[in-house]
């Protein structure tokens, strides 16, 4: 196989999990139960192989961005797809504009960032580092640190969605967290 | 063995219970601070340490990524009929605003603000209307996610000196409310103008010609909105048409685009005067030792009833720190640093 190519597989390989990570993001935990992120994730990586050629970026920044709108289409395809029940093309057109402005708007944040090039690089690693430590934890630890800390719930909104007792999503959190800690030195120490 | 895993487990639920408080606390905007935690729980000392230690570690890396999901992600909230979600036949209907009848679109609360809409995005952070829980008023919030990226130092420098903007007491100084960060996501409260920056305004009449006919529009209000660029294109109200609080604004800039090109005495009165009001509001800063460092027509407000506001103090030193490099970067915007700045001879800027 071209050496080129296979490198561009690998690159696509490690980004899996932040897509993951942005896919929980985007779905609400009750669709988690019939929608599986790491679905979407796989069809976006599907198509991403298969349009590589079409990818004129050079920086893994730029290639981050053209994944996420990618996975941006995809989510919309599956919920869409997933709600077909509920004729609405109007609130179909809404959840693809919603989702595609998350998308825009995570670049345009990006792009704003007015920090140097090399701590842009350092924050990106980071960020692909956490998506992959997150994956190690245990399933709800990591939804509560998702839901509490990536999505601004209130304690009490994780509660209600985990179904859990505000004393244990704490606990969840502290001992999440500390794992993820672990996971992520252990990840820099490689 | 049974019994201590009990007690282990009765201590750790102990634990997660002032954890609890603490969260909730931080939530209504009444945070203790870290340290009477420490002092009134001395057999949690370590593992409140650990918890306020990892607690930061992942704010530092979370908070731009909070954006995403507090821009609106997929059916995170329940959503309102004109905003992208995915309702579930059993779902909660949608949160309103308390304050408003009209089905406002919350984006997600940070500490005990709600936020309400963007009205303005700069270099440093976006700016949001939001709804203050604990005194139920409404402030404009400016967000800004790379502060988590500074390191304690660099952020204990950013605070001194966004504090001592804070105690700055004049008429013609955006009043801050509250510098705070939750979860990772710093914020920086203050008062809400109703009008626009200067940079905004010196687009708009750059971009107004006398000889076209204006089209119907509408100037969004901001409210100390950063961007440098101001906002795109707002066709001008006809002035006949001037009713709301809106147009006023339109009415403004219309009268300061007539009176520019008819070159009257007015309008190089009115500027004079607004950059004396400006002057004075930046003497008393200085009266009481703070410096702005970053002076320019985006941090000029201009509310509606003509008043002119200086705001973003304290917010520089932030800009710098999260850009500087090794090789160091200036601070301010170039175009309208002092040469004592630009020179970059430290302790010498004074305005």
């Amino acid at each position: 196989m071209d050496q080129a190519v296979e490198a561009r597989d690998v690159e696509l390989e490690r980004c899996r999990e932040y897509l993951r990570m942005l896919a929980r993001l985007q779905l609400h935990p009750r669709l988690h139960g019939k929608l599986d992120a790491s679905d979407v994730v796989q069809q976006t990586l599907l198509s991403a192989h298969a349009n590589r050629d079409q990818f004129r970026g050079k920086t893994e920044a730029e290639l981050l961005g053209w994944l996420r709108q990618i996975l941006a289409n995809h989510l919309a395809g599956a919920v869409r797809h997933f709600g077909a029940g509920l004729r609405d093309v109007r609130r179909e057109h809404s959840l693809e504009t919603g989702l595609e402005e998350s998308a825009v708007r995570l670049d345009g944040w990006l792009a704003a960032d007015q920090s140097s090039p090399s701590q842009q690089l350092m924050r990106q690693e980071l960020h692909l580092r956490l998506a992959e430590a997150l994956a190690q934890l245990p399933d709800d630890q990591r939804l509560a640190i998702e839901l509490h800390h990536l999505k601004g719930c209130t304690v009490a909104d994780v509660a209600e969605q985990m179904g859990r007792t505000k004393n244990a999503v704490v606990g969840l959190l502290f001992r999440g967290l500390r794992k993820l800690r672990q996971l992520l030195h252990d990840a820099n120490a490689d | 063995m049974s019994t201590e895993h009990a007690t282990n487990a009765e201590r750790e639920s102990r634990l997660n219970d002032v954890l609890l408080s603490y969260l909730e606390a931080v939530q209504v905007g009444k945070a203790p601070e870290r340290r009477q935690l420490l002092d009134r729980y001395p057999e949690f000392a370590a593992e409140l340490r650990e918890f306020f230690t990892l607690r930061d570690q992942i704010s530092r890396l979370a908070s731009p990524l909070r954006e995403v999901a507090l821009s609106g992600g997929l059916a995170g909230e329940p959503s309102a009929p004109d905003r992208p979600g995915f309702d579930f036949p059993d779902d909660r209907a949608p949160k309103t605003s308390a304050r408003s009848g009209a089905a406002s679109v919350e984006l997600g609360p940070i500490g005990e603000f709600r936020l309400l809409r963007e009205i303005g995005r700069g270099g440093m952070g976006v700016v949001y209307e939001a709804y203050q829980t604990s005194l139920n008023r409404r402030v404009a919030l400016k967000v800004l996610p790379f502060a988590a990226a500074l390191d304690p130092k660099q952020l204990a420098r950013f605070q001194n000196e966004a504090q001592a903007a804070a105690r700055l007491h004049h008429t013609n100084i955006v009043p801050v409310f509250a510098i705070s960060q939750e979860r990772g996501v710093h914020y920086y409260a203050m008062q809400l103008i109703d009008g626009q920056s200067l940079a905004s305004l010196l687009d708009e009449l750059r971009r107004h010609e006398p000889t076209r006919p204006a089209r119907p529009g509408n100037l969004e209000a901001l409210s100390g909105a950063g961007a440098a660029s101001g906002p795109p294109a707002a066709a001008l109200q006809p002035p006949a048409a001037a009713a709301h609080a809106v147009e006023t604004s339109a009415a403004q800039l219309v009268s300061f685009s007539t009176e520019r090109s008819l070159r009257k005495s007015s309008f190089f009165q009115r500027i004079a005067q607004l950059i004396r009001t400006a002057a004075e509001a930046l003497e008393h800063a200085h009266q009481a030792g703070v410096v702005h460092r970053d002076i320019k027509p985006a941090n000029l407000l201009l509310d509606l009833g003509g008043n002119l506001w200086v705001t973003d103090f304290g917010l520089a030193l932030l800009q710098s720190a999260a850009g500087l490099t090794m090789t160091g970067e200036l601070l301010g915007t170039l175009r309208y640093m002092s040469p004592e700045q630009v020179s970059a001879r430290r302790g010498q800027v004074d305005h």
